[in-house]
């Protein structure tokens, strides 16, 4: 390892965003050691942790290497996202009815998560090379948001409704960061809902229609549906509620060991935690977060160049968007999407995918002095 | 907020403002959603959840036991597999369901639909046997599994079914005890919440909750098996000599009000429910009204005396068998003169009693009728019981008062009787009927006793013992209940023959009760029975029918008890040989076949086997019917027995009968059988379970 590297890591290496990943992570993996008890799978924590360590060493890598080589081959990273998308629409394994996986030797792994970091690497490049500060025209946001609908359509073809309204949001959530004119902002938002009937029409799967139907529904009659495609929100609101103001305590939920909610592990492990650690217990979690993503926003800032500040940005807007679709669908505030709790939720691609986010905060951190 | 490098553009600074209060919003609407949910909602949902573990958790409750006085075991859970499938999970729906609607006995179509709908979680076949869920885990389809639940074994079969019920196939009590205890027997729901998930498995073994609860009670009867076995066999007995219809048999213990016995014929066997129909699982004692007719008699005797309405010495004229009163003719069987007391109960006179109500007045007959219990509930702790009919007296017709007196025109049940019964057997109290002895925690604690209760007295001591000195009278010679006399014993007794009221037809011509009540011995006494046999066919006189079958079980039941005679030229030792003599005698005239009394290889151990005395180095052979393989070897082992075991599933006969002597390392064989009714559960019961318990 060269010397200036090691100098680096020993006096600009970043115990905020490094506290912050290990606390979250180990709740995770407390809180899925609840979850597993006696629901069929009680060593799945164990399988958390090694995800964990490997996702840290692959993060370490990640942090170390000098992210102007990230920006050489930004393109490249792209390309290679929107390849893993195509081959897994081609050779994937379908799980209900969905194309999201390869599968490797009994491990599952979901090439749409790795494709949101793809984004944000690829729309750092392009924001980059482009380093205007005066208002820009629609035309002039065409090619990053040609890179972002090609996600999208990739995704949604899978399908995967989530994960494409995260890489529309992460694209939003840049976007912000650079001048729009006026008149750009005002067709893009009247162009929207434009899209929205289009993508309904033709994009969307019909479960996924039915989610969302359900979930409009639970607005108009709270109590309809509850044992068909709103089983999930209302269980999941069940167990939060029943948590109270200071929980069941650990170990005494029961959303989860009793497959109330059989997705527990993956998209709803928010309601094990709150049920058994009641609203105040929730509520520091989600405080954590947000420290996280602020600490995101503060890194952005102090960056050396625009593709660290967009790539700081883009991750925490992935962290921020994941935290706040997942709590509100858990919530019952949003439809039931299937998107995970950022380091929270169990899953090897989700675990990766963050870990390699929190590698490139790292380096982006690590690297913000000029030396 | 941050500091930002020179050289950038101040709208960046704007633009990470507007994001940051993006995202403020953002975490303030979840916090918002979560205060919403764990605080203003918070009870509403937690009422909800509650819902659902108790909802949930019936499936897999442990029933607690039901015993006998002495701790024999009359319902008891045993494990059995149901075959459950997760059908997301299944990847072949049509061939998957025609091999297991082959092996489980399930419609094939039915069996493809229920694999094909879109829940997580569906019941195929609850209860299955070993063999089959051995099948089913060899064929190892994905996405089918085997669930272990518990399953009520009724080890005595139709033993005391009437009293036990039955719970069922999830585990909640349908009749009987199981039903009326059902809470105590399924455990505190609350209690037990989140400790047993949707499909029964434990959660946290290592007691997070405290253990109360996870397993229901155990509920102990007053019912002594032996009792009942006697009880059980004399009213069959009764019912295929006269050839009657139906009959019950309540036998109490008058000083605390405790049911030892109760009989009733038709029965059925609570391990075969589907096999019975609602008319033999009816408990008659406590739910059919029937005019009880001339054994009613002892109680406006005792209401008289105790009024003082009626001297012990008082005679009153008969009219030669026949007297008009209020336009209506009452005979008797006698013609007789002037009568005491004592001789028209005796006798049975309609007339006497008539009269002796008209001295005592409608109102005050009335009223000791109702404080002897009729017209109301005896509070047994048994379900659905019937208060009978009684109109109040302001109602009657003048003729009511006379046919009241002798019993007619009044419903009474048998449990009311011999709880009133009781009440003259034991000076004048009357006693709440038990039925139901103590709670009896997991760790083998007394949760709860129901000690005798004394409703209140009806007549005084001195009345009760006048009234049970005249009903001695009956069994004695002369009387019409001689045939329920005892060697040995005073019987206090009363027979009654009542012809079948039709309602506005009057009485039927053919139809009749035959019965018998009394309590033994006369002067001191530990029992009172009551028995009522329901259309006898080949006799119906209650002198000819009841009392016998009184007499022998009052012989066999106070020699169990152990009850010493109190007039015998012979020792109490002759005595108990003769005892072992009648009863190797008795028993190897039950096991003669052409008696066909099937119930015997599970029947109780055998009842006189406890009379047969222990040889050096003999113990005697435990009781190991209903019992798992392992179980039985564990007890034989610790009896020093050596196990000869046949067959698989549960221990369905063995030899030696139990409580028979044997030598210390003989072999005691047992033959396995599996639960021959667990193959037979009817389509409708898989049906209702997989609607009721499937997550969808």
């Amino acid at each position: 390892m060269p010397r200036v590297l090691v100098h680096r890591l020993r006096d600009e290496f970043d115990w905020v965003l490094f506290t912050l990943v290990t606390v979250i992570a180990l709740s995770g993996v407390i809180n899925l050691y609840s979850t597993g008890q006696a629901s069929g799978a009680p060593d799945l924590y164990l399988t958390q942790i090694y995800w964990l360590v490997f996702g840290a060493c692959c993060a370490f890598a990640v942090a170390i290497i000098d992210y102007r080589h990230y920006e050489r081959h930004g393109y490249i990273l792209f390309g290679c996202g929107i390849f893993l998308l195509l081959l897994v629409l081609m050779v994937g394994t379908e799980v209900n009815h969905s194309t999201r996986w390869f599968s490797l030797g009994g491990y599952r792994f979901q090439p749409s998560e790795l494709m949101k970091v793809a984004l944000v690497i690829g729309l750092a490049k392009y924001l980059h090379h482009d380093p205007r500060v005066e208002g820009r025209k629609l035309q002039d946001i065409f090619i990053p948001a040609l890179m972002t609908v090609l996600a999208m359509v990739l995704i949604l073809k899978e399908p995967d409704l989530g994960t494409a309204l995260l890489c529309l949001l992460i694209f939003l959530s840049i976007m912000m960061l650079t001048r729009l004119t006026a008149r750009s902002t005002i067709t893009l938002a009247l162009s929207a809902p434009i899209v929205a009937i289009l993508g309904w029409n033709y994009l969307l799967k019909d479960y996924q229609k039915e989610r969302i139907v359900s979930f409009w529904n639970l607005f108009v009659d709270p109590e309809a549906d509850k044992l068909g495609a709103g089983w999930h929100a209302n269980q999941s609101m069940i167990a939060i509620g029943s948590g109270k103001l200071t929980g069941k305590g650990y170990l005494q939920g029961t959303a989860g060991p009793h497959q109330f909610l059989p997705e527990c592990r993956t998209d709803f492990p928010f309601s094990v935690f709150a049920e058994e650690h009641g609203f105040l217990g929730a509520s520091l979690l989600v405080l954590l977060y947000l420290i996280l993503v602020m600490w995101c926003i503060r890194i952005a800032a102090l960056s050396r160049d625009r593709f660290g500040s967009v790539i700081a940005i883009g991750v925490g807007s992935i962290f921020f968007w994941q935290v706040i679709i997942n709590l509100g669908m858990v919530m019952g505030l949003m439809p039931v999407v299937g998107v995970t709790l950022p380091l929270f939720s169990y899953g090897g691609s989700s675990i990766l995918t963050f870990m390699l986010c929190i590698g490139l905060l790292m380096n982006v951190s690590i690297h913000r002095i000029r030396r | 907020m941050v500091s930002l490098p020179s050289g950038r553009d101040q709208w960046i600074r704007v633009r990470i403002m507007i994001l940051v209060i993006v995202m403020m919003a953002g975490a303030a609407a979840v916090a918002h959603g979560a205060w919403q949910l764990g605080v203003t909602r918070a009870q509403e949902l937690t009422n909800l959840a509650a819902e659902q573990y108790t909802r949930r958790i019936k499936i897999s409750a442990h029933r607690g036991m039901i015993t006998d006085r002495h701790g024999e075991e009359l319902a008891v859970e045993i494990e059995v597999k149901s075959v459950y499938a997760d059908p997301r999970k299944v990847t072949n729906p049509q061939i998957v369901a025609a091999a297991l609607a082959l092996l489980l006995g399930v419609d094939a179509m039915k069996m493809e639909s229920r694999l094909g709908s879109d829940r997580h979680f569906v019941w195929l076949k609850r209860r299955v046997s070993p063999q089959i869920a051995q099948a089913v885990e060899k064929l190892g389809f994905p996405g089918v599994s085997l669930v272990d639940e518990s399953k009520r074994f009724y080890p005595n079969r139709s033993l005391g079914s009437h009293i036990i019920g039955f719970a069922g196939l999830d585990s909640n009590g349908l009749e009987g005890v199981e039903l009326r205890f059902d809470g105590v027997l399924q455990g505190n729901a609350e209690a037990a919440t989140g400790l047993s998930d949707a499909r029964g498995r434990m959660v946290f073994s290592d007691g997070a909750f405290g253990s109360d609860g996870i397993v229901g009670r155990s509920v102990e009867l007053t019912i002594d098996r032996t009792l009942q076995y006697i009880v059980e066999q004399e009213l069959l007995n009764a019912i295929r000599v006269f050839e009657a219809k139906a009959g019950h048999i309540i036998m109490m213990d008058p000083s605390t009000g405790e049911i030892l016995a109760l009989a009733n014929y038709p029965t059925y066997n609570p391990n075969r429910i589907n096999k019975s129909t609602a008319e033999n699982r009816r408990n008659r004692a406590v739910l059919d009204v029937f005019e009880p007719g001339s054994t009613f008699k002892i109680f406006t005797l005792a209401a008289a005396l105790n009024a003082g309405k009626l001297r012990p010495d008082q005679k009153t004229f008969c009219e030669r068998g026949r007297m008009e009163i209020f336009d209506v003719v009452i005979h008797d069987d006698h013609r007789d003169g002037w009568l005491n007391p004592t001789e028209c109960l005796k006798r049975s006179s309609n007339i006497c009693f008539a009269k002796i109500a008209q001295g005592l007045s409608r109102k005050r007959l009335y009223h000791y009728i109702r404080r002897f219990g009729f017209g109301e509930r005896t509070h047994i702790q048994l379900p659905f019981e019937m208060r009978g009919t009684l109109n109040h007296h302001k109602k009657w017709y003048d003729i009511d008062t006379a046919t009241t007196s002798f019993g007619q025109g009044i419903g009474v049940t048998g449990i009311q009787m011999a709880t009133a019964l009781s009440a003259i057997a034991n000076g004048g109290k009357l006693m709440k009927p038990l039925i139901v002895r103590r709670i009896i925690g997991q760790s083998g604690e007394t949760e709860r006793s129901f000690a005798p209760q004394v409703r209140r007295r009806v007549i005084s001591r001195y009345t009760a013992r006048m009234v049970a000195d005249m009903m001695t009278a009956v069994t004695e010679e002369g009387g019409t209940g001689t045939q329920a006399a005892l060697n040995g014993y005073l019987v206090a007794g009363k027979t009654g023959t009542a012809q079948k009221s039709e309602g506005s037809k009057g009485y039927a011509k053919d139809r009749w009760i035959a019965s018998f009540f009394g309590f033994v011995p006369s002067d001191r006494p530990r029992l009172a029975i009551s028995i009522v046999i329901d259309e006898p066919l080949i006799n119906h006189y209650g002198g000819t029918v009841a009392a016998p079958v009184f007499k022998r079980i009052a012989d066999q039941s106070l020699r169990y008890l152990g009850v010493s005679p109190r007039f015998s030229g012979k020792s109490r030792a002759s005595a108990k040989k003769k005892n072992v003599r009648a009863a190797k005698m008795e028993r190897s005239k039950r096991q003669d076949p052409a008696n066909g009394l099937r119930d015997d290889e599970m029947g109780p151990s055998s009842v006189f086997a406890d009379m047969l005395e222990l040889g050096p180095g003999q113990v005697r052979t435990p009781h190991l019917l209903g019992m798992s393989m392992i179980d039985a070897m564990e007890i034989l082992s610790s009896e020093g027995l050596r196990p000869l075991f046949m067959g698989t599933g549960i221990a369905a006969e063995q030899i030696p009968q139990s409580d028979e002597p044997i030598d210390k390392g003989e072999f005691v064989q047992v033959n396995f059988m599996p639960l021959p009714e667990l193959g037979t559960l009817s389509e409708e019961d898989a049906d209702t379970g997989a609607d009721s318990q499937g997550v969808p």
